[in-house]
C-alpha cells in the first residue's frame, strides 16, 4: 500500500516536473531564439562587415571597432563598441578639441543641446578631459536590426554633417554660427513632435521640410499644389538630400509617383552617394516605393560612396526581401540590355562616321599637269603653283586632322569594350570619348586652314558627318554643349 | 517511503526553480507595442496613466530629492524606439545660459544612455533615453530609470527652478 503511495506520489512529481518543464520550453526557446540579437564581441564585426563596412581594431583583437562614414565629403572615424556588462552598442565619434572651453560661444553650447531635442537618439556631449563635442548613440543590445542600424549611422553622419558650424572651433566667428540660426527645424504638418510626445526623428532624411513641402504621410496633396505653385521638385536639403529621398524613405508610394510625374530626378545622390531608391530600400522596404522608383528610371547600378549599389541594400532590407531583389535584378538585366544595344548603335555609327572622314581626308598628290616632252606653258606653271599651294595647305591641314582620327580610334575601342561587356560604369567612359571626338571635329572644322580648303575645293564640300554622333551622345544622356 | 521522499525532493527542486524561469517579466529582446508597455510598467510597479490617443506617452511618476517628476513612456511612430522622456517646467527670461548649457553637455558625457536637451523655442529643459525596441530587458529598464530618477535630482534645482 505504501509503495503504490510511494508510486502515485512519484507520478505526481513527474507530471508536475512535466507541466513545469513545458512551462519552461515555452519561456527557454524565446530565448534561446533573441540570443543571437544580442551582439558579443565577435558578432559585433561580423555585424558591421555585413552592413558593408570595415571594422579596424588597430592592434587589437576585439572592440572597440573602427568605421569610417563621410561627413561633409570627408572620412570621418566613428567607433562601435559594447559597454562592460555588453548591454549596450556605443557609436560615437570625439571631434576636434575646441581648446579652453572659456572660448566656445554660448550660442554653440546652446545650439548643440538644442540639436539633442531634434537629432535624438544621437546626443552630444562635452568632453572636459579631452576638451571636444562628443557625438554619441547608445543602443540597447537586443534586437538591433540591420535595417535600424544602418538608418541610425546614416542619421548620425547626417547631424554631424548640418552641425559643423557649431562643433568645428574652426568656424566660429564673433557673431553665432550660422548653424544656430538652423538647428531648430520648423515641425512638418503631420509630424508628432510636440513636448507631450518626445522625439520621433529617428530616420534621415525623412524630417527635412523644403520650402514648407512636407512629404511625411498624407501630404501627398499637400505636395502636389506646392509643385503645381512652382516649388522645385529637385529641390535639395541639407547633404543634398531630395524630396523623392524624403518620401521614398517614408514609404509615401503616391507622394513618390508625383514628384517623379513633376520631374523629380531619381538618380540624384546625396552627398555619401546615396539615391532615392537606396533611401526606400533600407528605411522602409515599400515594394510600392520602389517598384515607382524603378519604374520612373531608378538606376539601380548607381554606387554610394562605399560603393554599394541598391541591389547592395536589400540584404538590409527585411520585407519582401525576394521580390524586391527580383525586380532590381531584371531592372539591372534590362538596364545592360538597353546598354548592350546602345553601344552596339553607337559602335556602329563611329564607323559610319570613321568611314565619312576618311572619305574627307585632304591629302593628295599633285596632279600631273605638264605634258612630258613639252615645254611648259605660263599657265601650266601657274596651275603647278595653285596644286603645289593647295597641297601644302592639305598637308598642313593633316597636322588638325590626325588628333580626330586618334580620337575616333580611342571611341571605336571604348565603344566596342562597352558592347562586349555592357556595364552601365562604363557609359561614361564612352560619352566622354565620344565628347572629345566631337570637340576635335568642331575644332578642325572651324579652323581657318579648313575653311580656306574649302574654298580652295569649292564644289567639293568637305564633311565631317558628325550627326550621329551627337544622336548616340544625346542616348547616353547627355548631348554635346 | 524512500521513493517518496526523493518525488518531495525531486518536487521541491522544482518549485524553487520555478520562480526565476517562470516570472512574468518579458524574455529578452521582447519587442513593445503600445499595449504591452502598460503590462511592462505595471509589472515592474509602476501605475501609468493611460494617455488619451494611441500618439501620446504613458506617463508615470519618478521620486527624486523628496519630489515626484511625471516621466512620458511612448514608442516613436516605426516602434523601433521606445522612449523614455521628462520635460522641465518651462524657464523664465532668456532661459538656459551658455554655461549651463555647457554644463548639461559636460554631464551628458558620463549619463549615457540618458542625455540632456533644451529647447529654445519652450525654454524647456528635456532629459531622455532611447531604448532599441526588442533588446528591453526589465532589468536593464529598471537600472536606467533609477539612472535617469538620480539625473533628474541632480539637476532638480535648475528643474524646478523658474529662473
Amino acid at each position: 500500500m505504501a509503495q503504490r503511495q510511494d508510486q502515485r506520489n512519484l507520478r505526481l512529481a513527474a507530471s508536475l516536473i512535466l507541466s513545469l518543464c513545458t512551462g519552461v520550453s515555452l519561456v527557454v526557446p524565446a530565448q534561446a531564439q533573441q540570443a543571437p540579437d544580442r551582439l558579443t564581441a565577435a558578432t559585433l564585426k561580423a555585424f558591421l562587415y555585413n552592413l558593408g563596412y570595415t571594422p579596424r581594431t588597430g592592434a587589437r583583437t576585439g572592440p572597440p571597432y573602427t568605421i569610417t562614414g563621410i561627413v561633409n565629403g570627408s572620412p570621418r572615424s566613428i567607433t562601435v563598441t559594447l559597454s562592460p556588462e555588453e548591454d549596450e552598442i556605443i557609436v560615437f565619434t570625439e571631434l576636434p578639441s575646441v581648446g579652453d572651453p572659456v572660448r566656445i560661444p554660448a550660442s554653440v553650447s546652446l545650439g548643440l543641446l538644442a540639436e539633442n531635442r531634434h537629432a535624438g537618439p544621437p546626443h552630444f556631449s562635452f568632453d572636459p578631459d579631452g576638451r571636444r563635442f562628443v557625438l554619441r548613440v547608445v543602443f540597447t543590445n537586443g534586437g538591433l536590426t540591420p535595417v535600424s542600424f544602418r538608418t541610425q549611422v546614416e542619421f548620425f553622419l547626417d547631424v554631424l554633417s548640418r552641425t559643423a558650424s557649431l562643433w568645428d572651433s574652426s568656424k566660429w566667428t564673433a557673431s553665432p554660427p550660422a548653424g544656430t540660426q538652423t538647428t531648430e527645424k520648423p515641425v512638418e504638418p503631420g509630424e508628432k513632435v510636440t513636448a507631450e510626445t518626445g522625439p520621433v526623428r529617428d530616420g534621415s532624411p525623412d524630417n527635412y521640410a523644403a520650402e514648407g513641402v512636407a512629404v511625411g504621410p498624407g501630404q501627398a496633396a499637400k505636395v502636389q499644389e506646392l509643385l503645381d505653385a512652382g516649388t522645385d521638385p529637385n529641390w535639395r536639403g541639407p547633404n543634398e538630400t531630395t524630396l523623392l529621398m524624403g518620401a521614398a524613405s517614408r514609404a509615401e508610394p503616391t507622394t513618390v509617383k508625383i514628384l517623379l510625374a513633376k520631374g523629380a530626378d531619381p538618380n540624384l545622390q546625396n552627398i555619401a552617394g546615396v539615391t532615392a531608391l537606396m533611401y526606400s530600400i533600407f528605411s522602409t522596404g515599400s515594394y510600392a516605393v520602389i517598384e515607382a522608383l524603378v519604374r520612373g528610371g531608378a538606376d539601380v547600378d548607381l554606387r554610394n560612396t562605399h560603393g554599394e549599389s541598391a541591389i547592395s541594400y536589400v540584404r538590409m532590407t527585411d520585407a519582401r526581401r525576394l521580390e524586391i531583389l527580383n525586380l532590381l535584378v531584371n531592372a539591372a538585366i534590362l538596364n545592360h540590355l538597353s546598354v548592350a544595344a546602345m553601344a552596339q548603335r553607337t559602335l556602329a555609327d563611329i564607323g559610319e562616321f570613321k568611314k565619312a572622314f576618311t572619305n574627307s581626308m585632304v591629302l593628295r598628290m599633285p596632279m600631273q599637269i605638264i605634258s612630258p616632252g613639252l615645254e611648259p606653258t605660263k599657265e601650266d606653271v601657274e596651275r603647278l603653283k595653285q596644286q603645289i599651294e593647295r597641297t601644302t595647305k592639305e598637308r598642313d591641314l593633316m597636322n588638325y586632322q590626325s588628333p580626330v582620327w586618334d580620337e575616333i580610334v580611342k571611341a571605336e575601342t571604348v565603344a566596342s569594350q562597352l558592347a562586349s561587356n555592357p556595364l552601365p560604369e562604363r557609359v561614361a567612359a564612352v560619352r566622354a570619348a565620344l565628347e572629345r571626338l566631337l570637340s576635335r571635329c568642331t575644332a578642325l572644322t572651324s579652323s581657318k586652314e579648313w575653311k580656306e580648303l574649302v574654298e580652295l575645293r569649292l564644289g567639293h564640300p568637305i564633311l565631317v558627318g558628325d550627326a550621329q554622333l551627337r544622336r548616340d551622345l544625346r542616348h547616353l544622356g547627355e548631348a554635346p554643349r | 517511503m524512500e521513493v517518496s521522499r526523493k518525488a518531495f525532493l525531486v518536487l521541491l527542486g522544482a518549485v524553487w526553480a520555478t520562480p526565476t524561469l517562470a516570472q512574468n517579466e518579458p524574455p529578452r529582446g521582447m519587442r513593445l507595442t503600445q499595449d504591452t508597455i502598460k503590462t511592462f510598467l505595471e509589472n515592474l510597479g509602476y501605475t501609468p496613466d493611460v494617455p488619451s490617443t494611441p500618439d501620446h506617452p504613458y506617463i508615470i511618476y519618478v521620486k527624486a530629492n523628496a519630489a515626484s517628476f511625471p516621466v512620458g513612456v511612448t514608442l516613436n511612430p516605426t516602434q523601433n524606439v521606445l522612449w523614455l522622456f521628462a520635460t522641465s517646467p518651462q524657464l523664465d527670461g532668456e532661459g538656459l545660459t551658455g554655461e549651463l548649457a555647457l554644463r548639461l553637455l559636460q554631464a551628458n558625457d558620463t549619463s549615457g544612455p540618458a542625455y540632456f536637451s533644451y529647447s529654445r523655442e519652450e525654454k524647456r529643459i528635456g532629459l531622455w533615453i532611447a531604448f532599441t525596441n526588442g533588446g528591453i530587458t526589465p532589468g536593464y529598464f529598471r537600472t536606467q530609470l533609477e539612472q535617469f530618477s538620480r539625473l533628474l535630482g541632480q539637476i532638480s534645482a535648475i528643474w524646478t527652478s523658474r529662473k
